[in-house]
């Protein structure tokens, strides 16, 4: 039996996530209860968000219709060991909306500042947002449109985001950092990972495939993805403005027979100043689809002006976050994001062939002491194609 | 009588409640007394470690909340240069040698008092198992703030070159 015939199985794919997952958390149980050796420094973190995503009725229909609303869960548990000064690893194993993943598990050796190897599964290094993308770590309880994974309203028509974070991929990155004096910081990363997945006869990634263990931890076309980023940050006196610039790029083929391909660019941009902060950034991606034998009754749209179905569309999307503490426990959170995809679509699709959102989000994230904090925002969609929406979250946050 | 349907007035219902819920917890977080890491920390952290204990702020909040690094299981000061030293060459962290030593000596600080901290809970614990319920002991005495010798501590110069390659970047907080 084929691979992809025995993983297509519902059945045979929870089986195995479950036992992914059990088997990495009783690693990281087993291996943060063993004595630790001589030389080595060892640390546990971890997080757990409980939230609730509220979409409001429309026409008589419930929010479910149109999005994942209702409870959901994620939990993140890591373990990262310091062999010494030059080498260490870290293993995280996450649960969210669709089980057991393993969110992490890497060995890092540091030459020197300016050159490390990354080996295993991460999260590569693209865009700003990656750093934060665990619950624990950003302010509201869904992500900006460009990353959004599950959370968004009319999401599987857009087919989620630019790239859903988290992205976690195997594969080797080489990244490094140099300091100019005291003030400038640049960072390099570049690397070679297995790369988004899809069928042959995609129209768009499968982002299922893409993050699940029942289609394998391993390349699906032998063509490795690649990519890299360049950032460079302005540090002036005592912290109190920063300034952070980057570039992104990851280029890659998503089906088995490596012939549809995807580029993906993005630029962000973070400014701090005193407690204030703002960050933003934009990605862009080119995606390649399958014309079929017959594009005509395939797509819903026809030839272009040559009489040739354009075999690309594009997805872009963008995020400005502002957030500043308006007390001691209490941070306000402002976000404008927006999300667009142009050219042909699926002959079924309800999108045309420029559809566009926006959203405006406005959020508190309160502490309330103990490693706790409850995110609550609410939020406006402003659709091309859809009737407009209004949706609100609530979130408890815990870290560990 | 309403004619919404049962199943929106539900959720009518549970929105509101949510709302309600974080509107408690809000004014729940403002209030004053409540036991909070970050926030309850700030009042005794010594003078004389307040500029160390705001490039902690400034510094670590750019990627991840305080909480993040005040509730890691660090007991070991020593484990404080890794894991600075990693989180320096995170990408766009802007934590500068100039800035590193300040926060390694707030972090200090802060892991000696949560390690005396933990000496005195355990010895009055021991006291209360060993003696009879009848005889309390004495309430463990106020937490100390005055600052770790500075031997301990890293100094300006020392972190200009700072401690070598810390280990696996990047992926957020400790």
């Amino acid at each position: 039996m084929k691979r992809s015939e025995t993983t297509r199985d519902p059945g045979v794919r929870r089986s195995l996530s479950a036992r992914l997952g059990l088997f990495a958390l009783l690693s990281v149980v087993t291996l943060s209860a063993l004595p630790m050796a001589r030389g080595q420094e060892r640390n546990f973190a971890g997080s757990v968000q409980g939230a609730y995503l509220y979409v409001h009725d429309q026409d008589g229909e419930p929010g479910r219709k149109r999005a994942f609303d209702g409870f959901t869960t994620e939990m993140s548990a890591k373990l990262a060991v310091d062999f010494g000064e030059h080498v260490s690893t870290a293993v995280k194993m996450c649960y969210g909306c669709h089980g057991f993943e393993v969110g992490m598990a890497f060995a890092d050796i540091n030459v020197v500042d300016e050159l490390r190897f990354k080996v295993g599964r991460f999260s590569p290094s693209f865009g700003e947002f990656v750093l934060r993308h665990d619950p624990a770590n950003h302010r509201t309880v869904d992500k900006p449109l460009p990353y959004d994974m599950g959370r968004m309203i009319h999401g599987q028509e857009f087919n989620w985001g630019v790239l859903p974070q988290p992205y976690v991929d195997q594969g080797l990155e080489i990244s490094g950092t140099h300091w100019f004096g005291y003030t400038f910081q640049l960072d390099y990363a570049a690397y070679a990972v297995s790369g988004l997945r899809g069928t042959n006869d995609g129209l768009d990634i499968d982002f299922i495939q893409t993050r699940s263990a029942a289609f394998y931890y391993v390349d699906n076309n032998s063509r490795p993805a690649a990519g890299g980023r360049l950032a460079g940050t302005l540090d002036f006196a005592d912290s109190d403005t920063s300034l952070t610039l980057g570039l992104s790029g990851m280029w890659g083929w998503y089906d088995p027979d490596h012939k549809l391909s995807y580029t993906i660019a993005g630029i962000d941009g973070y400014l701090k100043v005193k407690k204030f902060q703002l960050r933003g950034e934009y990605l862009i991606r080119r995606t390649e689809m399958s014309l079929g034998d017959d594009p005509a009754a395939r797509f819903k749209y026809g030839p272009g002006s040559n009489g040739k179905f354009d075999r690309y569309f594009l997805k872009d999307g963008f995020y400005v976050e502002a957030l500043y503490p308006v007390h001691k426990n209490v941070e306000l959170v402002g976000r404008f994001d927006g999300l667009k995809r142009t050219g042909n679509v699926p002959s079924t699709s309800t999108l045309r062939d420029k559809s566009v959102i926006f959203r405006y989000t406005l959020g508190t994230d309160i502490s309330v002491g103990y490693g706790v904090r409850v995110k609550l925002a609410g939020e406006f969609y402003d659709f091309s194609d859809f009737k407009d929406e209004i949706a609100a979250t609530l979130g408890v946050v815990a870290v560990l | 009588m309403t004619t919404e349907p049962l199943r929106a007035r539900v959720r009518h219902a549970l929105l509101r409640s949510c709302l309600g819920m974080s509107l408690g917890a809000m004014l729940f977080g403002c209030a004053a007394g409540t036991p909070r890491v970050a926030t309850d920390l700030e009042a005794q952290v010594p003078a004389e470690l307040r500029a160390d204990y705001n490039a902690f702020t400034q510094n670590c909040a750019k990627c991840h909340e305080l909480d993040r690094a005040l509730r890691a299981h660090i007991t070991d000061v020593r484990h404080w240069d890794l894991y600075v030293a990693k989180m320096m060459k995170t990408a766009g962290s802007a934590i500068s040698a100039r800035e590193s030593p300040k926060i390694l000596r707030f972090l200090y600080w802060y892991t000696e008092r949560k390690n005396r901290l933990g000496d005195e809970r355990a010895k009055e614990v021991h006291v209360e198992m060993a003696e009879p319920p009848a005889v309390k002991s004495e309430p463990a005495a106020p937490a100390p703030v005055s600052a770790p010798p500075p031997a301990a501590a890293p100094s300006e110069s020392n972190a200009v070159n700072p401690a070598p390659a810390p280990v696996n970047q990047g992926e957020g907080a400790p």
